[in-house]
Parts: C-alpha cells; structure tokens; sequence
C-alpha cells in the first residue's frame, strides 16, 4: 500500500552569523495510515521537521529533500494553490499553547465555521461546528462557540483547537506538543479524546512531543531525533528494547515515583551522535 | 585579563570571543555586535552618515566655511547673488554668503538637538520609571503632571518665555526641551509596567535591593533603547520647532545664521531669489531625514525581542 | 520546633476580580528536610512560596521563622537566611547584565568584601567555568541559565532555598543534572528545601515529605513512602498519581478524573 507521506533526506538550514547552518539534517521516514510519535529534546529539529511537512517553515528558512510527497503530491516548491487545498482539508496541525495558536479576537464558534467554510461548501457550518464540539466532549458547546479564546481553561481550549483542526476530516494531523502546557489530569483527557477521534476517523497522526513515554504509549511507531538527525527509530512497544544510547540515556534520566535513584542518571552527550547516519 | 592583539582579525576575535574574560571585553563584545547588525541596515547608515556630517561640518565649521557668515559684503554689487563658484548658495539681501551661514548654522542646530536631547531624556525617564515602578498615587500624580506639559503647544510655550525672558536660542532651547520630555515619560513609564513584574526584579527584590538600585541598575537599561530611538525620531521635530521659532523670530536672534531665521528672511525674496529660503530648508530637510533614517535603524537593531 | 511555620496562610487579590489564592493553608517544614508542594494549575502553590519571599501581601494567618513572626516588609536578615529559584530561566536573569553582575550585585548589597573570590567559587559549585563568567543571558542555554540562578540563590548562604518549578522550563536530560546538582547542594550545605512542582515524579524524587494542594488549600500531606505505596486518603490526590502514571490506550480501563473542565 502506497505510504501517505513520503520524507527522504530532507533538510532544513537558517541563516545564522556564520552562514546557513541546518537544523534538520537528512530526515527520512514514510507515513502509512498510523501513528507516528516524533521524540527530541529542544533544538532536536522535531517542530521544524513537522512544520516543513505542512510547508509552514518561516521564509528565511531553506528546506531540500530527495523526496517529500502527500499521498503522490510532491510538496516541495508547491504552489499557494496546493498548498490551500492540502492545508486544513487534508493535512492539519495541533500547537502547543491555545493561548497562542487561537485568533484572541475571534470567537471559537467563528474560528471553527471559518475552517468548515474554506474547505467545503459551508452548509450546515455551525451544526456541524456544534457536533464538532461535542465529539470533543465539550459539555456545553452552546457557551463555547461564544466564548473567545481567553475565556476558557487550557484544556477547553487545546480541545477547541482539536475540534477546529478535525471539523475539515483530515486525512493527515500533526500534534506538536499538543499536551506540554496542560496540567497532567487534563492531559489524559485530551489525550483521551484525540485518541479516540483518530482512531474512529482512521487518520494518520504524526506525534511530536519531548516527552518519550508518552508518545510512546500513544503511538505505533517513534523516531527518536538528536540535533537534527534521526538516530534510532522503533516501534512503541519495543522501548524498552532501545539501542541507541541516546534513547537510553532520555529514558533513564526521568525521575521516576517508584524507583530511588540518587544522583539520577545522566546523558553523557557523544558527539558521534551529531554525525552518524538516520 | 586579556591582552590587545595586533591584528585587525585579532580584535574581532577578541570582541566576538564567546567567553569574555573582563567586563569591559563582554560590554566592547555586546556593543561591536550591535554595530555589526545596525551596518547592516543601509538607510540607517545614511542616517548615521547624515549625522555625523552635521557634527563635522559644526566643529571644523571655520574651516570649511568660505566666507564671513555675518558680515556681508558690498551691498551694492553682492546682494542677491545665485549659487556660483564663488558663493556655492548664492548670497542674501545683506549680501553674506548662504553657504557659510549655513555651515555655521549648523553649530545652532547641533547645540539645539544635543541640549534638548541632554535635558528631556533623563527627565523624562526618570519620571516615567519612578512613576511605573511605585504605581499607586505617585503613579497617578506624576502622570499628571506629564499630561500638564504634554498640553502645552511648544510654541505658545516659547512665547511665553520669550514674554518673561526676552528672545534668544537658549530660551527656545529651554521651551522646546520642558515641551518635549512627556513623551518619553509616557514611554518610560509603559516599558516599566511590562518589566515590573518580570522575575528577574523579583529576583533582585529578594536580594534587598532598594527601590533606588532596581530602578536605576535593573529598570532603566530596559527603557533606553526605545527611549533612545524615540529621542532620535523626535530629532526632526525638534529642529523644524527650533526653526519655526526662529522663524518667528523668537528664537536665534539676527545676525545668528540659524537656518530658520534664515527662511523666515528668505521669504520676500522666494519668488526671484529663490536660493535664499530654499537652501536653509534644504539643510533642515536633509538633517532631520537623516534623524528618521538613524532612528530606524537602531530600532531594527535595539529593539529588545530582537536580542533573544 | 519547626524551622518554617506557615499557619492559616490566606491570600486574597482584590482587583476587578477579588480571587483568594490561598484559603489558609498550613505547613511545617523542619531544618535539613526537603519539603515538596505538588499541585496543578490554580492550586496556589507558588503562592505560598511568594507569600514567604514577601513578594505577596498576605491577608490572613501567620508564617513563622524559628518561631518568629516574619517582619514586613522583609528584612537584610531575612535576605540572607532564605532565597528563592525562579521558574523561568528565561526570565528571572535580566537580559542586559552579565552573569558576574547578576552574582556579585547580591554580594554588593549585602556588603560583602571578597567579592571576586566567591563569585568564582559560586560558578565553580554549579558546574559553570570562569568563561562563563562576562556572557550574557541570552548567550547561555536554559540549563546554563538555571545554574547561575542556583549559584546566585546560594551566595548569599542562606539556609533554606524555595525552588518554584526550577526544572519545568528544561529538557528531561538537563532536568536530570539539575536535581542532581540540586539534591548535591543540598547535602553538601545542610540546606532546607521547599519544592514546588506539578510533577509529582519530581517531588517524589527530591522530597521526603509533601503536601499536595487544589483551588488554593491542602488537600492531603504524605510521605514519600506513602506516596510510593499508593496509599494516599483523598480522591484529588489519587487521581493525580493516576495522571502521572501516563496515558493508557483505548481497551485498557481508563482512569475517573471526576472533574469538569
């Protein structure tokens, strides 16, 4: 079966003061319809790396790969025209913080409609804005679709953003950090929910987190990156089993409630790290 | 602490080292990067360029000067003159040479900019700081008494004091400059309020330092640089207000070749003679351009996010 | 007698809103232990610690310090028996002062004479060089930045140290040298420590005792054993160990949060 996305070599360089220097060097990996957990600590190039697949890397950047295909459409130097037809209709992502990744001044119900109006023919946008919100597990959907971004807690409003980003029926869905700024009892719930709407929709998701036991419960597959490279990939049940000391070291350093390790672990960085192959 | 190389790569190096070993190397370091990015920026070194021609032409003005700017010279055959060889801007109806006056001109201005500069600024920072540090009724009463000297329109200021003081540069300098500090106050004042609550002044809090320390050592270099830009963007205005007074004559008394003085007697003569007003307001025109230009490019280049 | 008594504590912001941050709250934190506050968002734990520094007005209640009431505003002697690391090492070192001002300043204010000395002895404590010594913030790395903010929270030699979140803001390996450089202090200097963290794995790790807060009050206080046991009374602190164990996928039994948000 043909993979959905398809990434070979790709590699993303910023201007700095000592000429372009790359953040993501020689990415590869191809996307079937599952689940994708993207793992890196900051500065790894995991954001860059899902950004660029949604053509979203800042214009003084420079991206290049062999190959970068959505379902056969080649993304790179795609126009404005695909990329409006590809972004929010089939692929779509999730941010960090919906305090920030929400317009402040619009209300959710309007944010929502908006994206139901760009990409289909808009009947029955505000019903199935509603029907969104409910899948979300949003109680009062009503109150919400007047709210303004501001006026909800975390949680409400990552699911908000959650409702706005699957209302189109993506085939495709990036999840950058969509959990970091939430307090853990209501990272369950989302994570809950997302769960369940990715599964009953049989999207393809693709996980970016710094948090390696987490996506490692919630996806099939994970791609461990260390300063813009990928240096093991694995399948999620088989963690444990890691043989790249660098995925060790990232799960032995957490602080753990039931084990008494005193000092904790550490990383000892190698630099071969940096250059050795995906 | 570290020794001056010879080389000119020595120096960058040494300024651009990653691991300063002196505070005066990490300040010189901090400062040389600054430049670097302001060098960038092409209209702004215009500016800088238009700016320091005009300290230049002020300082080495005996010099540069061709002729006597006040006394003129035979009123029979050299009034009225157009620009020539021999006077590169004609001369005026008392038959002095436009382009001396206007080089010694540029002394007036000069001293105007950097006085009014040197007496609003930190007025108006400090106002502004105090009044956004303590908030409360210092906060609203100092805020107050900004509003009182934001209303004053600086001309009618500057015939006041010209009523109680008589006519000269010195006393328009003191109107314009008492007219000009609210602003910065206002801006100080915003700029406090963001940082107020940063944690690094918690922080410092914590280690007991005094309203005084935290508002001077932490707050302040928070403030200057857009405090710093707005001082430059505002040079413009400050001119074209010391030459609208002077044009009204209450500023630079005649025979001072200040170059509104000079329109204001070009006037009468703009139709057939019209490098008398025309070329004093060439000058002003290109000075305070060059303001605006230096002003944004050390906006580009101080403005605090830019630095993370 | 407990070193740090907080009895009671409230609170209460008015502004638009009038919010009670703290509904009296109490703990005791004994010399030499490591004290933890576990809480999610909105529970007030950073509070507490605020009230303690000062930087909040407390409206209600009494803290005591070797069993003496704490004078307001807070005083030099106050300064230098208790210090506080910020959350945010991005934001608790001023952007235009390098990290000797940011040490030495401290130093400064409290009169200190040999200041270059335990400057670079405070460097040399947190694993920073003397190279380190004239960057700026914005040329060192999160986990560079919270080890000056360690170094300077301990130059004055306080006794007790409030550690607000101090590991939050860091990536897992750096959190992992920070705590080990933190738990390292600690020993080595006898010091008391209050952590305040949401992550109970965290104040498990570094803490032996602990309370756990929500909407501004002590819901239970445990032990580190206990905690390890899962033997914990109220339901709130229960479901956070629940939480903190990590999502479970669909087919599996699903956790009860029991909370409308």
């Amino acid at each position: 079966m043909k993979p959905l996305l398809e990434v070979e070599n790709l590699r993303i360089a910023f201007p700095s003061r000592h000429g372009m220097s790359e953040v993501v060097r020689g990415v590869s990996f191809t996307l079937g319809r599952e689940r994708l957990g993207i793992v890196g600590e900051s500065g790894s190039g995991k954001s860059q790396t899902g950004r660029a697949i949604l053509g979203l890397t800042p214009p003084t950047g420079r991206v290049t790969a062999d190959r970068l295909s959505f379902d056969g459409i080649d993304l790179r130097g795609a126009s404005t025209a695909t990329w409006r037809k590809l972004r929010g209709a089939r692929m779509s992502m999730v941010m960090q913080d919906p305090k920030f990744s929400l317009n402040p001044v619009m209300t959710i119900g309007r944010q929502i409609m908006e994206a139901v109006k760009l990409h289909s023919d808009g009947r029955n946008a505000r019903d199935r804005a509603l029907a969104m919100l409910e899948a979300v597990q949003i109680r009062d959907p009503e109150r919400v679709m007047a709210a303004y971004p501001h006026e909800l807690s975390g949680g409400m409003g990552q699911r908000a953003m959650i409702a706005m980003m699957l209302v189109t029926e993506p085939d495709l869905m990036i999840a950058d950090e969509p959990t970091s700024a939430l307090d853990v009892t209501v990272q369950i719930e989302v994570l809950r929910i997302l769960d369940d709407l990715v599964t009953r929709r049989g999207m393809s998701l693709i996980f970016i987190s710094h948090d390696l036991r987490l996506v490692s419960t919630f996806c099939d597959r994970v791609l461990v990156m260390y300063a813009g490279r990928v240096v093991e990939e694995l399948s999620a049940s088989e963690l444990q089993s890691a043989k790249h000391p660098y995925t060790r070291g990232l799960l032995n350093c957490l602080p753990s409630i039931t084990e008494d390790r005193h000092p904790l672990p550490t990383l000892q960085r190698d630099a071969a790290w940096a250059t050795e192959g995906a | 602490m570290s020794t001056a190389p010879a080389a000119a790569t020595g120096w960058r190096e040494w300024l651009l080292t990653e691991q300063p070993a002196s505070r005066r190397q990490a300040r010189l370091g901090q400062s040389y990067r600054t430049w670097l990015a302001f060098r960038r920026n092409r209209l702004g070194m215009v500016g800088l360029g238009i700016v320091l021609l005009l300290v230049l032409v002020a300082v080495f003005a005996d010099v540069i000067a061709t002729h006597d700017p006040l006394v003129g010279g035979d009123l029979r055959t050299e009034r009225l003159l157009p620009p020539s060889l021999a006077h590169f801007m004609g001369t005026d109806d008392q038959a002095r040479d436009i382009f001396s006056r206007i080089v010694h001109g540029s002394r007036i201005t000069l001293m105007v900019v950097a006085l009014v500069a040197l007496i609003a600024t930190p007025i108006g920072v400090l106002v502004g700081t105090v009044a956004g540090y303590f908030g409360g009724w210092i906060d609203t009463a100092l805020m107050r008494v900004t509003d009182v000297f934001l209303a004053f329109p600086k001309l009618i200021l500057a015939l006041a004091f010209v009523a109680a003081l008589g006519p000269g540069i010195e006393n328009a300098i003191i109107a314009i400059a008492i007219t000009s500090w609210p602003p910065y106050a206002r801006l100080a004042r915003a700029e406090t309020l963001t940082v107020r609550n940063a944690e690094h002044i918690d922080a410092i809090r914590l280690q007991g330092a005094s309203s005084a320390r935290i508002i001077w050592g932490h707050i302040v270099p928070l403030c200057l640089s857009s405090v710093i830009v707005r001082v430059t963007l505002d040079m413009a205005g400050i001119i074209l207000t010391a030459a609208g007074l002077g044009f009204l004559g209450l500023g630079a008394q005649p025979p001072q070749p200040e170059w509104g003085a000079m329109i204001a007697s070009g006037r009468r003569f703009i139709i057939d003679h019209w490098w008398m007003a025309t070329m004093p307001g060439a000058a002003i025109f290109v000075v305070s351009l060059g303001f605006n230009f230096l002003g944004d490019g050390l906006r580009d280049v101080l403005d605090p996010k830019a630095h993370r | 007698m407990a070193l740090l008594d907080i009895e009671n504590l409230e609170v209460t912001f008015r502004g638009k809103r009038t919010v009670r941050a703290l509904r009296g709250v109490s703990m005791a934190i004994e010399e030499g232990e490591s004290f933890g506050i576990v809480g999610e968002s909105g529970s007030g734990k950073s509070t507490v610690l605020r009230a303690v520094c000062g930087l909040v007005p407390v409206t209600g209640g009494t803290i005591r310090l070797d069993g003496k009431p704490l004078p307001t505003p807070r005083d030099a002697a106050f300064y230098r028996r208790v210090q506080m690391v910020f959350q945010d090492p991005y934001a608790s070192l001023h952007p235009r002062h390098t990290v000797d001002r940011v040490l030495s300043e401290p130093l400064a204010i409290h009169g200190f004479s040999d200041r270059e000395k335990r400057v670079e002895r405070a460097l040399e404590e947190v694993g920073l060089g003397t190279g380190f010594r004239f960057r700026y913030p914005h040329q060192l790395s999160g986990g560079q930045r919270q080890r000056v903010a360690i170094a300077r929270a301990l130059i004055l030699e306080p006794k007790i140290i409030l550690l607000d979140e101090p590991t939050s803001a860091l990536d897992a390996s750096i959190q992992a040298e920070v705590l080990n450089l933190l738990e390292r202090l600690r020993r080595e200097r006898g010091l008391t420590f209050v952590l305040v963290s949401h992550d109970l794995a965290v104040v498990a790790h570094m803490c032996e005792r602990l309370v756990v807060m929500q909407h501004g009050e002590v819901v239970e206080a445990l032990t580190r054993e206990a905690l390890r046991a899962k033997k914990a009374e109220k339901p709130y602190t229960q479901n956070l160990m629940t939480a903190s164990e990590g999502f479970v996928r669909a087919g599996a039994p699903l956790p009860e949060t029991g909370r409308s948000s």
